[in-house]
């Protein structure tokens, strides 16, 4: 089945997409439907439009309502006959779209309160990690390019010394388009402008004066550490909306495995032999192994 | 401390820099302190506030997560949580069931999920008077309330209830999908995007995919949105499923301007794989309506798409080779097998209206023709990927779907097969990023910037570019301190406009670039022009105008080939060859004031090992014998244009 939808994965999506959205839509039968009469209610005409109006965010004319009309009728014909068929059957997308909703269905019914300051706190606490203040550095920097020196080292040692006398940094080096300077910059900022090396030396180097020389790959640099903050764990009242995030995000993840669990209890599941040879033998394709462990990753 | 692979970056700038002439020549090697163009009409301390973009910001508009049906199907259990996690930096478990992260985060992301899925239903539980009526709905709601091991236990109860089939069905009643009270899964998305925006540090920008296809030809936009919950909030994202949607990209128009109209606030929208649209993406003539191409269709497309996604998993489409046979490098990731689908082959004339160059060139034709140029648009790259994961590098490629996240197998699998053709797993291109010149690191700003084009493409390499076009650039421009500042001071950036000034003959270009800090060094730059004559027929020219490695060009102004320092078995290429920075002024040779025209600069990397090749190393397998094992790596930036 995966095979067949990695070939033509958005046809079989958008054919189905549609129905199936109105699938949800109508599992309420209205009163009065028999199986060979469609009947608007009152109520399916209030949902259609104000599905519209949320759409387009402004009433539907009387020309719209009739288009709503018959693409519900047409649907709604499509959808009864195909059910008649049984085609929901095997069918990966109404199955995935079912597990989903239910997974919906089940995490929403355990809605979201706030939590309290003591539950967020030890949270924090607990997961240091997530929300740890990164160190940050102040610099300027004076860029020497290889390009342009013969010998580098021996004037990165001569403009160092200018430096250090107090000659402007503005008039010093070479041009580049790497930033003179960096304010308060966190760890990965540094890397993504200067490399890896460049990010590693520059936090063993003194605060208040210019001092290097510090190699990249992109050349030879000199560095004024302007201020070096430490990292740290900040206050709840400073991360207070990324706590309660992460927190509500967690238990949200714990209340759907045990949801999961819940329900697979009522299952006994049983892997009759030959069906258990056919899996062994389907492992040797990528699909059935990114299947599996997709279904696995699902269901922790 | 070691200097790594110092040597050959000197000669390789020094050479770009050869180019610029003497008088530079003499500056460089006195390198001589203190110029005179220091800090030229700006204040001199870093900290003062200055009155243009200065940070590129990486990220990208283009991805999908389990809420996509097709995503979900292929066993995508991740969302947007996940997905903005990753993109900011953190390690997450992939459907797949193994852990990634990123090599370093993006700035910014906004995720597109089709549209055509967001109908689907969700419900909450508040305490409402319905829920109350029942008996199991107050208790929930009271232990739920009460927070902690009461609202788990709650929880549980609730479950417990549900598996064993005595749930009240009144509560199951009122909640249930197509119910008055029903609120759609949009609100979730904007609701987590909104938690996961923070100002100066990552941006997320609210987007959804509206998916057109016709008879499997792509004709898919990405709408992002400028506002927060507040203003996206207010409308369901439109699908193109009559009645409540359409195929027809005028109507994705319409529903733009009514959300403009409603909301006071700003969106647009980014095309995207018109290789994969079968000859609509970019019509000249008709739209696949059979519409004639008019003033309407040319002034909507120009005034709600200024972007053009040009490059990403499934294929480059910025140049073809047979639409442009003297580029050497038109040849790259190209998908011309057939529709998105692959249900209906792809034939040669199809290609004009399919890929950005020409779309470039026809747009200028047709705003002879209609006054407005509706292909007027900047470049942007997207991943488009199906696994909540944007990682585009290749030694961290996670595929388009998750049924390609890595593994020993997935690049021996076809990606798709038909009777009309095939595509290898190994041909899914892993890219690419967007980069745009900002202000700051806000919804506002990032918006503003891709409104007003100040954005690159890149194939998902870090490198940067900068890229001004004016009439009176110099040789000390770009050699100054800050060159961004008198890029905006003498003329336009990147997405910027040039028209006739009195006195002046021949417009200039400065771009320079930066080889990504963790990747490879450059090759060259190119300026590529396009532009029409007085028959009204389009012509294209690609210059090489700046390079690395002291290389001469042929009698017809190109420059040899790079090198290859590539180690397929070790997976592997060293920065002995290539530049770290090109920068020059480049002076159009060609230039006629009476031709419409636009420019844009493609950087090109040195070549470097592609995904399936850190595959087979990581592995231990075999590479398929006519794979691509190496490629270069390029950015492609918005065109700068020229209207006489």
């Amino acid at each position: 089945m995966i095979k067949i939808l990695i070939r033509e994965p958005l046809v079989h999506f958008l054919l189905v997409g549609a129905s199936l959205f109105l699938l949800y839509q109508i599992m309420q039968t209205p009163d009065g439907n028999t199986p060979n009469r469609i009947v608007i209610s009152p109520g399916q005409m209030e949902r259609m439009q104000a599905q519209f109006k949320r759409t387009w965010i402004r009433e539907p004319t009387q020309e719209d309502t009739d288009r709503l009309i018959k693409g519900y009728v047409r649907d709604e014909v499509y959808y009864r006959e195909a059910l008649a068929l049984g085609l929901d059957q095997n069918d990966p997308q109404v199955r995935q779209r079912m597990r989903m909703k239910l997974e919906f269905l089940l995490q929403d019914l355990n809605a979201e309160n706030p939590p309290s300051d003591t539950v967020l706190n030890t949270f924090l606490q607990q997961n240091p990690e997530r929300f740890f203040i990164q160190p940050r550095v102040s610099l300027q920097q004076v860029y020497l390019s290889p390009d342009k020196r013969k010998d580098f080292d021996a004037d990165a040692q001569r403009i160092l010394k200018q430096l250090q006398q107090g000659i402007s940094a503005g008039t010093l080096g070479d041009v580049s388009m790497l930033p003179f300077e960096l304010s308060k910059a966190p760890q990965h900022q540094v890397r993504q402008t200067f490399g890896e090396v460049f990010a590693s030396e520059v936090v063993k180097l003194p605060v208040g004066d210019w001092s290097g020389p510090i190699y990249s790959n992109m050349g030879v640099h000199l560095v004024k550490v302007t201020a070096q903050e430490a990292g740290y764990l900040p206050d709840l009242e400073q991360v207070r909306q990324q706590v309660e995030r992460d927190y509500l995000a967690q238990r949200r993840q714990q209340l759907k495995d045990k949801a999961y669990t819940k329900l697979r209890e009522g299952y006994e599941v049983v892997i009759e032999e030959a069906v258990a040879q056919k899996e062994t033998d389907a492992k040797f394709t990528g699909e059935a192994v990114a299947a599996m462990q997709a279904g696995e990753a699902g269901q922790k | 401390m070691k200097l790594i692979n110092m040597k050959p970056v000197c000669a390789a700038v020094g050479a770009a820099l050869l180019l610029l002439g003497t008088p530079v020549i003499a500056q460089i090697t006195h390198s001589t302190e203190g110029q005179a163009n220091v800090h030229r009409g700006k204040p001199y301390s870093p900290y003062a506030q200055r009155a243009f973009p200065t940070q590129v910001l990486w990220g990208e508009a283009h991805l999908h997560t389990g809420y996509s049906m097709d995503a979900g199907v292929i066993g995508n259990r991740l969302l947007h949580e996940e997905a903005y996690r990753f993109a900011r930096g953190e390690e997450v478990t992939a459907s797949s069931g193994q852990q990634v992260k990123l090599s370093r985060p993006l700035d910014w992301i906004s995720i597109t999920d089709h549209s055509d899925q967001m109908g689907f239903v969700q419900d909450l539980i508040k305490g409402d008077p319905v829920v109350m009526k029942s008996e199991q709905g107050k208790r929930w709601n009271a232990g739920i309330n009460a927070g902690g091991q009461e609202a788990a236990e709650a929880g549980m109860d609730l479950v417990t209830n549900f598996a064993q089939g005595t749930f009240d069905p009144e509560l199951i009643k009122a909640y249930a999908p197509g119910s008055p009270k029903y609120a759609s899964i949009w609100e979730h998305i904007v609701n987590t995007a909104d938690a996961f925006n923070e100002p100066g540090r990552f941006t997320t920008l609210i987007g959804y995919e509206w998916t057109s296809l016709v008879n499997g030809g792509n004709m898919h936009r990405n709408v992002i949105f400028r506002g927060g919950a507040s203003k996206a909030g207010q409308a369901v994202p439109m699908s193109m499923t009559p009645p409540y949607g359409s195929p027809d990209p005028l109507d994705l128009y319409k529903w733009l301007q009514d959300y403009e109209d409603k909301t006071g606030s700003q969106v647009m929208a980014i095309s995207h794989n018109g290789n994969l649209s079968n000859g609509i993406m970019f019509p000249v003539d008709k739209q696949y309506t059979g519409r004639e191409i008019d003033k309407k269709y040319v002034e909507a497309r120009a005034k709600w798409e200024p972007l053009y996604e040009v490059t990403q998993i499934k294929g480059d489409g910025e140049a073809h080779p047979f639409l442009s046979p003297n580029d050497e490098f038109a040849d790259y990731y190209t998908w011309d097998e057939g529709s998105l689908d692959l249900q209906v082959a792809k034939t040669d004339d199809m290609l004009q209206y399919e890929y950005a160059r020409e779309a470039l060139k026809n747009g200028l034709v047709l705003e002879d023709k209609l006054g407005t140029n509706p292909y007027k648009f900047g470049m942007v790259g997207g991943t488009d990927s199906h696994t909540s994961m944007a990682a585009t590098e290749e030694d961290n490629f996670m595929g388009k779907t998750t049924a390609y996240e890595a593994s020993p197998t997935r690049m021996v699998h076809p990606f798709q097969k038909t009777e009309v053709g095939e595509r290898n797993a190994w041909d899914m291109q892993n890219a690419g990023l967007q980069a745009v010149w900002a202000e700051e690191n806000t919804r506002e700003a990032i918006f503003d910037a891709m409104q007003r084009k100040e954005t690159y493409a890149t194939t998902g390499s870090r490198i940067g570019v900068r890229f001004f076009g004016g009439w009176d650039f110099t040789v000390d421009d770009v050699t100054s301190r800050q060159p961004a500042s008198n890029g905006y001071e003498k003329g336009v950036p990147m997405g910027g406009d040039l028209t006739p000034v009195e006195g002046k003959t021949v417009p200039t270009f400065m771009v320079y670039a930066i080889k990504d800090p963790l990747w490879a060094n450059l090759d060259r730059i190119q300026i590529i022009k396009g532009w029409m004559d007085e028959k009204g027929k389009t012509h294209e020219k690609v210059y090489d105008v700046a390079w690395s490695d002291n290389r001469k060009p042929d009698a017809n102004g190109k420059v040899p080939p790079v090198g290859n320092t590539v180690d397929i078995k070790k997976a592997n290429w060293s920065n002995t060859i290539g530049a770290s920075e090109l920068t020059t002024v480049w002076t159009d040779p060609d230039f006629d004031a009476s031709q419409r025209a636009f420019y844009y600069a493609r950087v090109m990397e040195i070549p470097t090992p592609t995904w399936i090749v850190y595959d087979a190393l990581k592995y231990g397998i075999d590479l398929p014998e006519d794979s691509v094992k190496i490629a270069q790596e390029r950015a492609y930036t918005s065109p700068i244009w020229y209207t006489p």
